[in-house]
C-alpha cells in the first residue's frame, strides 16, 4: 500500500505541469548560444542580445534610431563643444571627442565605473595580437587623455561623420581584466575572466549580472545590487537557447519560455502564424530592421553588364506580392540599400515595383526576345542565370523559388542552387565564385556608410587577399566620390542630400537587386509590456529596465 | 584512434570556409587587416599536418585544447556533453530494453499467434518513424496539448524543482522515448528470432519431454539462453546511441555530445570536433568490446571455440 | 504472404510516384494567392506554404527519394559484395586486413562521420564549380557517402556466404581441378551469394530513406528546390503547429515506404 502510495506521488509530481509561480523569473527564448562572453572579441547576434542585459555601451541607437547616452552623460557633439575638430601634427585634420561616464555607475562587485576602464578597452582593442575583432576603431583614436576619474578626451586621426557614436568602444573592468590581459596579451584572448570566469559580478554594469552558464542550454541572470538606474522588473531573468524553431515554438506553447526575442527566435511567417493562433495569450510585433535582403549580380558577367538586363531582372519580379502573401504585408519591398527607418533614407527614391511590360521592352532591346515561352538570344541562346544562395534559410528559400516562377513567366530561366551557409559565405560569395546572382543579406548599423560594399577599390580580388565587399564588382567614379564626401562631411543637415543621391544612383544603376528589409517578429505575453524592439544592432535589452509585468 | 583524428583533421581541411570568413560575413565593419591578424591569431593559415602534431602534442599532455566556439578548455564543455548524452542513451536504452524485450519474448514463445502478430507490426512501426518527427509529434501530444511534460531542455531553470529526481525525470521522458523506439522495434524482432532459435534446439525437447509447464520452459530456459545474442546487440547499440543522439537532442534542445559534435563540425571548431568525434568513437569501440566481453562471459562454448 | 502484402504495398506507391509526370499537376506551379488550403478536389492533399499541389510533390519528392534509395543500396550491395568476396576468397593476412577495414567503418560515430563528409566543400577537393552546384551533384554526393558507410554489413553477409561455399565438396574439387578462380567464383560462388544479397540490400532501402530523411533535417540531404521526402519533411517542421497535415504526408510516405520494405525484408529472410 505505502509502496503504491510513493508510486502515485511520483507519478503527480512527473506528470503535474511547471508550478506557477510569482512573476520573478522572466525566461526568454533564443536560437544561438553565444560563443564568447568578452564584449570585444567575435561578433555575433546571440552575443551581442545576451550582453545588452548585463553591459551598457558608451552609446546605443534607440528605438527611434537616434544616437543616445546610455553609459555617458552627454552624447559629445560639435554644436554642444565636446567634439572639437583639431589639426593633426601631419596636417591633416582630426577630432578630439570628450566623454564622461555616467555618474555613479558601477560594476556588479561595487567598483565604479571608471577612465581606467575606457583606457583599458583601448589597449585591449588597439593591441595587435589581442585577438579583437574590431580593431578599426581603437586604432583610430591616437590618444586618450584623462580628465579625471570618469572623464577622457579621445583624439581621433580623422574626422568621420559617425565621430560620436562610440557603442563599439568596450569598456573593460580594469579591475579585473587589466592583469590578465598584461600577463600575455597574445594569450588574452583565452585567459579573460569573460569566458574563464563568466560569473565573477565585477564583469556586468547593466541592471543585471550573469550568475549561471550552461554551455548551449541557457545564461540565468540576476539584478546587478549595484546598478543605479531604473530597478528592473524582474529578479531573474534566464535566456534559453532553443535553435529548432519548431522545438522553440513548441517550448514558449508549453510556457518553457515567456517570450522569444525578435533579434534571434522564429522566422518571420513562423511568428505571424502564431501570432494568429494565439492571440489571447501572446503579442507579436514585427519591426522592419536593418537586415537588407538583395540579390547581387555579377557585373563581370556581359549579360549583367548590360545595365537593362539588370534593370529588367529587378522589374519582372513582384516584391510586393511576396511581401503581401507571404508575410502578411509586414515586410516592406526595398528601394536601395537604406533602410526605411535609417535617417538617412530617401523616401523619393523612385520605386521599382512589378512592370512586366517596361521588363520585356528591356529585354527585347537587349536583343533576347520569347520564342516559345522562352527569351532567347541573337544566337539562339536562352536566356539562363543560376541563383545561389544559403541552404537551410527556410524563408530565403522560398523567396528563391517564388522568384524563379515569377522570371520563369517573363521567360527568364533561373535554375535555383542552395549551398550550406559557410561554403556560401566562405567561398562563393567572398571569393566571387559566382556567376549570375547570389542572394543574401546585409546586416549593418544606422546610417552605416556602403563603402565596402560599393567602392570600386573594395571589389575582392586574389591581389588585394579577397579584402572588401564589394562582390558585385560595382565601379562607378560618381558613386566613389559621394562615399568619400559622405564620410567627411560632420553636419548630417548636409550629409542628408548626399545620402540621397547615393539611393538614386544605387537604383539607376541596380548593381544588386534589392528585395526588402527583412523584419523581426517579437513574441511577448500580453502581461509584458515596454519591450522596445529597435531592428537594429543594439538590440532591445538595452531598454530592459523599463520592461514590467501587470495585467494585460 | 590516430587513425581517425587524422581523418577528420584531413576532412575538416577540406571543408569550407573558416571561422574568420564565417565572421566577416555578418560583419561588414572587419577590415582586411583584421583578418589576416586574427587567423595568424588563431593558427587558421597553417597547413592540417602542422596543426594535427600540434593538437598531438597537447593531447599527450592532457590538454584538449580550447574551442573557439565556446571560447572555453574543450574539456570544460565536452565532460557534461557526455554525462548528458550518456544519461539520455541509457534511459533510451532502458526503455528500449524494457519495451522490447518482453514484447520479443511474448512474441516468440507463440509464433504465428496473434499477439505474435500485433507486437510484429508495432515492431515495423517503431522502426519505420523518422526520429524528428517522432520526436515532434511526442512533443505536441505531451508538452502542446496534453501540457504534461516540457518540451525541450534537461531541468526547469530555476523552479523550486531545479536537478531534482523528479525534474530531472520528466525531463527526460520524452526524449528518451524518442530516442528508444527504434531499439525497441529491433529488440522486440531480435529478441522474437532467438527465441524462436532456440526453441528448435534439443535440450529444449528434453525439457519439454520431461514435462515442465510450457511458461516454466520458456522463462527458465528460452529466455535465459535467448538473451545471450540480444545483450551483444544491446552493448553494440550503446555506442551507437551515444553518437546518433544527435537528431533527438536537437528536437528537445538537448545539450548533449551529438548536437556539440554538429556545431563544432559546422562551426569549423577543429579542437571541439576531434575531441567530440574521437570520444564517440572511443565509446562505440568500448561499446562493442564490452558486447564481446559480456558474450564470452555468458556464453561458455565461445572459450572453447 | 507477407512478401505479397509489402509487394502490393510497394508497388501502391511506386505506381504514381513513377507515373506521376503524367498523372499530376505541375509540382513547381507556385500560387501565392492559394497558399497551406486545407485538402479539396482542386487539392486532393492540400497546397504547401507556396501554393503547390502537395500530392504532387510528395510523387516528385517520391521519385527522388525512391530513386537516391535504390541505387544507394544497388552501389552499396556492390561494393560489400565485392569486398566481401575478395576478402572470403582470399583469406588469410587480405582477409583479415579488409575485415578489420570493415569492422572500423562499423566502429566509426555514423552520424558525425556523415555529416563531416555532408559538410565537406567540393571545390577543395578539385570539383569545377559548374558541376559542384549542380542539382545532380548534391544527389550524386549523398548517395555516394552513404553508400561509402553502408557496405558494411552485405560484406560481412557475403564473407560468410563465401567461406562457407568455399568448403563444400564441388567447390573443392574445382580448385583442385586448376579451375580459373575467376570462373569459380562466377560459376560457384556469386549464383548463391546473390539472393542473400539482394534481401540484405533490399532491407537497407528502408534505412537509407531514414537516414535522407534525418540529414535533410539537418540541413544535409537533398536541398530545395528539388523535391524530397526528407527535405519535404523537415521543411514542414517549422510549419508543424500552424500547417500540421503538411508535415504528416511526407511523414507517413516515409513511414509507409520503409514498413513496406522491412516486411518484404522479413518475407524473402523466412522464404
Amino acid at each position: 500500500m505505502k509502496r503504491m502510495r510513493v508510486f502515485a506521488l511520483t507519478l503527480a509530481l512527473l506528470l503535474t505541469p511547471c508550478v506557477v509561480w510569482a512573476k520573478d523569473t522572466l525566461t526568454v527564448g533564443i536560437s544561438q548560444f553565444p560563443s564568447t562572453f568578452h564584449p570585444a572579441l567575435d561578433t555575433m547576434l546571440a552575443k551581442s542580445y545576451v550582453l545588452s542585459f548585463v553591459r551598457r555601451p558608451l552609446t546605443a541607437y534607440d528605438a527611434h534610431w537616434r544616437l543616445v547616452c546610455l553609459m555617458c552623460e552627454t552624447l559629445p557633439t560639435l554644436a554642444n563643444g565636446l567634439a572639437k575638430i583639431e589639426t593633426l601634427p601631419s596636417g591633416k585634420k582630426g577630432i578630439a571627442i570628450t566623454v564622461s561616464i555616467k555618474a555613479g555607475a558601477k560594476w556588479a562587485d561595487g567598483v565604479p565605473v571608471s577612465s581606467a576602464d575606457l583606457l583599458l578597452g583601448w589597449e585591449v582593442g588597439k593591441h595587435p595580437s589581442s585577438g579583437v575583432s574590431e580593431a578599426e576603431l581603437y586604432r583610430r583614436v591616437t590618444a586618450i587623455d584623462v580628465i579625471d576619474a570618469r572623464t577622457v578626451t579621445l583624439h581621433v586621426d580623422r574626422v568621420s561623420f559617425d565621430y560620436n557614436a562610440l557603442g563599439d568602444f568596450k569598456l573593460l573592468p580594469a579591475h579585473i581584466e587589466k592583469a590578465r590581459f598584461e600577463a600575455d596579451p597574445a594569450r588574452y584572448h583565452d585567459a579573460t575572466a569573460y569566458d574563464r570566469d563568466t560569473t565573477l559580478p565585477g564583469l556586468w554594469n547593466g541592471p543585471y549580472r550573469i550568475v549561471k552558464v550552461e554551455p548551449g542550454q541557457y545564461v540565468a541572470l540576476e539584478r546587478n545590487p549595484y546598478w543605479n538606474g531604473t530597478r528592473p522588473a524582474f529578479d531573474h531573468l534566464v535566456i534559453r537557447v532553443i535553435e529548432n524553431t519548431a522545438s522553440l515554438e513548441a517550448t514558449i506553447l508549453a510556457g518553457g519560455v515567456d517570450m522569444v526575442a525578435g533579434e534571434l527566435g522564429l522566422s518571420l511567417e513562423q511568428a505571424l502564424s502564431f501570432g494568429k493562433r494565439h492571440s489571447d495569450q501572446f503579442i507579436v510585433t514585427t519591426t522592419p530592421s536593418l537586415v537588407y535582403e538583395h540579390i547581387d549580380m555579377n557585373l563581370d558577367n556581359p549579360l549583367l553588364a548590360d545595365p537593362r538586363m539588370r534593370r529588367a531582372l529587378t522589374l519582372a519580379i513582384d516584391r510586393d506580392a511576396i511581401c503581401r502573401y507571404v508575410f502578411d504585408g509586414r515586410q516592406q519591398p526595398a528601394t536601395s540599400f537604406v533602410p526605411p527607418l535609417d535617417p538617412a533614407f530617401s523616401p523619393d527614391t523612385p520605386g521599382l515595383s512589378f512592370d512586366p511590360l517596361e521588363a520585356a521592352r528591356l529585354l527585347d532591346e537587349a536583343g533576347y526576345v520569347l520564342k516559345d515561352g522562352v527569351r532567347t538570344g541573337p544566337d539562339g541562346q536562352t536566356l539562363s542565370f543560376d541563383l545561389l544562395t544559403t541552404a537551410g534559410n527556410r524563408s530565403r528559400e522560398l523567396v528563391a523559388e517564388i522568384l524563379q516562377a515569377q522570371w520563369r513567366k517573363q521567360g527568364i530561366v533561373v535554375r535555383v542552387k542552395m549551398e550550406p551557409p559557410r561554403i556560401f559565405f566562405g567561398q562563393t560569395v567572398t571569393k566571387r565564385k559566382f556567376h549570375d546572382l547570389a542572394m543574401f543579406a546585409w546586416y549593418s548599423a544606422p546610417e552605416s556608410l556602403p563603402r565596402s560594399i560599393l567602392r570600386s577599390s573594395e571589389i575582392p580580388s586574389q591581389d588585394n587577399g579577397w579584402a572588401g565587399e564589394n562582390y558585385t564588382g560595382y565601379k562607378n567614379p560618381a558613386m566613389d566620390a559621394l562615399l568619400d564626401a559622405t564620410e567627411q562631411e560632420p553636419d548630417f543637415a548636409k550629409r542628408k542630400p548626399m545620402w540621397q543621391k547615393m539611393q538614386v544612383l544605387y537604383n539607376q544603376d541596380l548593381p544588386a537587386i534589392p528585395l526588402f528589409f527583412r523584419s523581426d517578429a517579437h513574441i511577448w505575453p500580453k502581461e509584458l509590456h515596454g519591450v522596445t524592439p529597435t531592428g537594429h544592432a543594439d538590440p532591445s535589452p538595452l531598454w530592459v529596465e523599463y520592461w514590467t509585468w501587470g495585467t494585460p | 584512434m590516430a587513425v581517425m583524428s587524422v581523418v577528420v583533421f584531413m576532412l575538416m581541411g577540406a571543408m569550407p570556409g573558416d571561422p574568420i570568413d564565417l565572421m566577416i560575413s555578418g560583419n561588414p565593419h572587419l577590415t582586411p587587416a583584421d583578418v589576416v591578424r586574427l587567423k595568424e591569431l588563431y593558427g587558421i593559415g597553417r597547413p592540417w599536418p602542422i596543426r594535427w602534431w600540434d593538437w598531438v602534442g597537447q593531447l599527450v599532455q592532457g590538454q584538449l585544447g580550447y574551442s573557439r566556439l565556446f571560447a572555453r578548455e574543450v574539456g570544460w564543455i565536452v565532460l557534461p556533453a557526455l554525462g548528458h548524452t550518456a544519461l539520455l542513451a541509457a534511459a533510451a536504452m532502458l526503455m528500449a530494453l524494457g519495451i522490447g524485450l518482453p514484447l520479443g519474448i511474448i512474441a516468440g514463445a507463440k509464433p504465428g499467434s496473434l499477439w505474435d502478430r500485433a507486437i510484429a507490426a508495432l515492431s515495423y512501426l517503431m522502426l519505420s518513424l523518422p526520429t524528428f518527427w517522432l520526436g515532434l509529434m511526442l512533443i505536441a501530444l505531451f508538452s502542446v496539448w496534453l501540457d504534461w511534460l516540457p518540451a525541450s531542455g534537461s531541468t526547469d531553470l530555476l523552479s523550486p524543482h531545479e536537478g531534482g529526481l523528479a525534474d530531472r525525470l520528466r525531463h527526460l521522458l520524452l526524449p528518451a522515448a524518442t530516442l528508444g523506439v527504434g531499439g525497441a522495434g529491433q529488440y522486440i524482432r531480435h529478441m522474437r528470432a532467438a527465441m524462436i532459435a532456440q526453441s528448435q534446439e534439443p535440450y529444449l525437447r528434453t525439457a519439454r519431454a520431461k514435462g515442465c509447464s510450457p511458461w516454466r520452459v520458456i522463462v527458465t530456459h528460452l529466455v535465459r539462453n535467448a538473451l545471450l545474442p540480444v545483450v551483444t546487440i544491446a552493448a553494440l547499440e550503446a555506442g551507437a546511441l551515444m553518437s546518433g543522439a544527435l537528431v533527438t537532442e536537437t528536437v528537445f534542445a538537448w545539450p548533449g555530445l551529438g548536437r556539440l559534435s554538429y556545431e563544432a563540425i559546422m562551426g569549423n571548431d577543429y579542437n571541439l570536433a576531434l575531441s567530440a568525434l574521437l570520444l564517440a568513437t572511443l565509446l562505440t569501440v568500448l561499446a562493442s568490446a564490452l558486447a564481446d566481453l559480456a558474450y564470452g562471459l555468458l556464453d561458455p562454448r565461445i572459450k572453447s571455440s | 504472404m507477407k512478401v505479397k502484402i509489402a509487394l502490393a504495398l510497394l508497388v501502391l506507391i511506386a505506381l504514381p510516384v513513377l507515373l506521376s509526370p503524367w498523372l499530376a499537376q505541375d509540382p513547381s506551379a507556385i500560387d501565392l494567392a492559394g497558399r497551406l488550403i486545407a485538402p479539396s478536389a482542386a487539392h486532393w492533399l492540400g497546397s504547401d506554404e507556396l501554393g503547390r499541389d502537395e500530392l504532387a510533390r510528395l510523387l516528385a519528392g517520391g521519385r527522388v527519394s525512391l530513386a537516391v534509395a535504390v541505387i544507394t543500396s544497388a552501389l552499396a550491395a556492390v561494393l560489400g559484395g565485392l569486398i566481401g568476396l575478395a576478402s572470403g576468397w582470399w583469406g588469410g593476412w587480405k582477409d583479415a586486413a579488409l575485415m578489420r577495414l570493415t569492422d572500423g567503418i562499423i566502429a566509426l560515430p555514423l552520424l558525425p562521420l556523415l555529416i563531416v563528409l555532408a559538410a565537406l566543400d567540393p571545390l577543395r577537393l578539385g570539383v569545377p564549380v559548374q558541376l559542384a552546384t549542380s542539382e545532380g551533384f548534391a544527389i550524386a554526393r549523398l548517395i555516394v557517402i552513404i553508400a561509402l558507410v553502408g557496405w558494411t554489413t552485405i560484406a560481412r553477409l557475403v564473407r560468410a556466404q563465401t567461406l562457407s561455399l568455399k568448403a563444400r565438396d564441388h567447390v573443392r574439387a574445382a580448385i583442385a581441378l586448376g579451375v580459373s578462380p575467376v570462373r569459380l567464383v562466377i560459376r560457384h560462388i556469386l549464383p548463391y551469394v546473390t539472393s542473400p544479397l539482394l534481401v540484405a540490400a533490399t532491407t537497407s532501402m528502408g534505412g537509407i530513406i531514414l537516414t535522407e530523411s534525418a540529414l535533410s533535417f539537418l540541413g544535409l540531404g537533398v536541398r530545395p528546390p528539388v523535391a524530397s521526402w526528407g527535405n519535404m519533411l523537415s521543411g514542414a517542421m517549422d510549419l508543424v503547429w500552424s500547417a500540421p497535415l503538411l508535415a504528416l504526408w511526407p511523414g507517413i510516405a516515409i513511414f509507409l515506404t520503409v514498413f513496406a520494405i522491412s516486411l518484404l525484408g522479413d518475407g524473402l529472410n523466412e522464404i
